[in-house]
């Protein structure tokens, strides 16, 4: 093939590649992110907690992922943002739906441990105050900031003081708290409650041949017979 | 019964309207074509000069396929309707003339009508305007459809859509062997079917390009110069697939001149540009990927 051929074809696809990456519209607007870092400096503002409420693929050869957050700040109302991220990060993040996968403190310490949602707030004076139940010491939020455990969702849940000692342990640990009935997580029942959203959807992304065919024959034939 | 007397009257008054539209060709044929005036304006022999009867009726043919494409929806208001109608079918065919003037300053730049058509009887010449016309036709068309009655949008697409394919017109030197110009003079057939499957793969092309929904003017106009790049990607790659799978050889057969090539080279060429138009039209217009918003 001529040489010059080759080279405009490259020259073609450069400018093809180039254009669609600055002008195209999908690429308007979305951040990347890449790890832990890379999420840490996206977030700004603290007492922060960033729930991961949904995550998605698109792509048949090269895949991109999606995540979507749910961002509680402590004095302000939440915000849900969008992400691209890595496979890496993704597959590091698939069993911790309905939880708090990067958090920062009032005095900016952070955190990447996934714990149950909200755990920033648990334990901290200027939002709440433990009080005595039959269940031992229970966290309950002040009046003002009664609408956290909402956006968290946290609701009807009782963290325990032995809830918050476990959340203190795991970020000394760096090991992932799912609550101690397995209560949060992919798999868990308040995250199955509390962001239905990311259940509704089919993800069973098997492709059925006998399914296929036969919705072609249903759609074809029975509604016919059926005007008939 | 009134009712569809009435009905009927209005169909044939609009019957009437767009034969004054044809009219209306035939003065501004006069105006693009000054020197040829005695001849448009007096009566047609079709048998006298084929080549010119081509180049008259293909324009017919465009003028037509605009109107067909014109709406007149009476419920909405008799007077409103019939407005509606008049602006939208003089605005299609002022802008497929002036897409047809400009189109030929571009294609036979050197080339003039009344030696060609008029004086040497080119039929080489008089099949390329015929696919021209047409194609400039289906590219007016294409664009009152996408501009959704916005007369703005409409011309911003029209000027666009003329760019696209005046420097598609160009690219011609690149992807044939044929020399358009030294062959155009030789009146060769082989050039005008070659030149010809060439502008309506382009024209193919381009509407596949400006095919798809449109929220604001900037991001159309984006999305249209990307799925034209994507189709000048795609097309090399399916003229060199069909190349290798059929075995075609382009060069000469032993013994032969290329000077002058075979009818046959120009009808391949023509049919492949024609052929690898559609297949690229596919592939930048009717792949679909959805978007990840409503998974969200």
């Amino acid at each position: 093939m001529n040489l010059n051929k080759i080279i405009i074809y490259s020259l073609l696809l450069l400018t093809y590649l180039g254009l669609s990456k600055s002008l195209s519209p999908s690429e308007f607007g979305i951040s990347y992110v890449f790890n832990e870092e890379s999420l840490s400096s996206m977030i700004k503002g603290a007492p922060v907690s960033v729930i991961l409420v949904d995550t998605h693929s698109t792509g048949f050869i090269i895949k991109t992922y999606y995540q979507k957050y749910k961002v509680v700040y402590g004095f302000q109302t939440y915000e849900e943002i969008i992400v691209r991220t890595s496979r890496a990060f993704t597959q590091k993040n698939k069993d911790f739906i309905g939880m708090s996968i990067f958090r920062r403190s009032e005095d900016l310490n952070e955190s990447f441990t996934p714990l149950p949602p909200g755990s920033v707030f648990i334990g901290n004076r200027d939002f709440g105050r433990w009080r005595n139940t039959n269940k031992g010491k229970v966290w309950t939020f002040y009046r003002a900031y009664r609408y956290i455990p909402q956006y968290t969702g946290l609701k009807g849940y009782n963290a325990t003081y032995n809830v918050y000692q476990q959340i203190q342990k795991s970020i000394r640990d760096d090991k992932p708290f799912f609550g101690f009935n397995d209560e949060f997580g992919t798999k868990g029942s308040i995250t199955r409650r509390e962001f239905p959203a990311y259940f509704k959807k089919d993800r069973n992304d098997q492709f059925d041949l006998k399914d296929y065919f036969s919705d072609i024959v249903k759609r074809n034939f029975r509604a016919s017979r059926g005007a008939q | 019964m009134n009712e569809i007397f009435d009905k009927l009257l209005i169909r044939f008054l609009f019957t009437v309207f767009i034969c004054l539209g044809l009219l209306f060709y035939k003065y501004a044929h006069v105006l693009f074509y000054p020197s040829q005036k005695k001849q448009i304006l007096k009566k047609i022999y079709p048998s006298e000069n084929y080549v010119d009867t081509l180049h008259v009726f293909s324009r017919l043919i465009g003028i037509a396929l605009i109107f067909s494409t014109l709406e007149f929806n009476e419920y909405i208001g008799f007077v409103r309707s019939v407005l509606d109608f008049f602006i939208l079918g003089t605005s299609g065919i002022v802008l497929y003339l002036v897409s047809l003037y400009i189109m030929d300053n571009i294609v036979f730049y050197n080339f003039e009508y009344k030696d060609e058509v008029l004086k040497k009887k080119n039929a080489s010449y008089g099949i390329v305007s015929f696919s021209q016309s047409i194609c400039m036709a289906f590219l007016v068309r294409n664009i009152f459809q996408e501009s959704e009655h916005s007369l703005i949008i409409l011309f911003i697409l029209w000027l666009f859509a003329l760019v696209l394919f005046g420097f598609s017109t160009k690219l011609f030197a690149y992807v044939s062997k044929l020399s358009f110009n030294s062959l155009m003079i030789q009146k060769n057939i082989g050039l005008a079917f070659s030149y010809s499957g060439f502008l309506f793969g382009n024209a193919l092309i381009i509407m596949a390009a400006f095919h798809h929904e449109h929220h604001d003017i900037v991001s159309y106009c984006i999305q249209v110069v990307l799925k034209t790049l994507l189709g000048a990607l795609i097309f090399p790659v399916f003229r060199a697939g069909v190349i290798q799978v059929f075995q075609i050889q382009e060069g000469p057969t032993e013994g032969k001149s290329t000077d002058t090539p075979h009818l046959g080279y120009g009808i391949y060429e023509g049919s492949v540009f024609l052929m690898v138009g559609l297949l690229t039209s596919i592939i930048i217009g009717q792949i679909h990927f959805g978007t990840i918003y409503p998974f969200f």
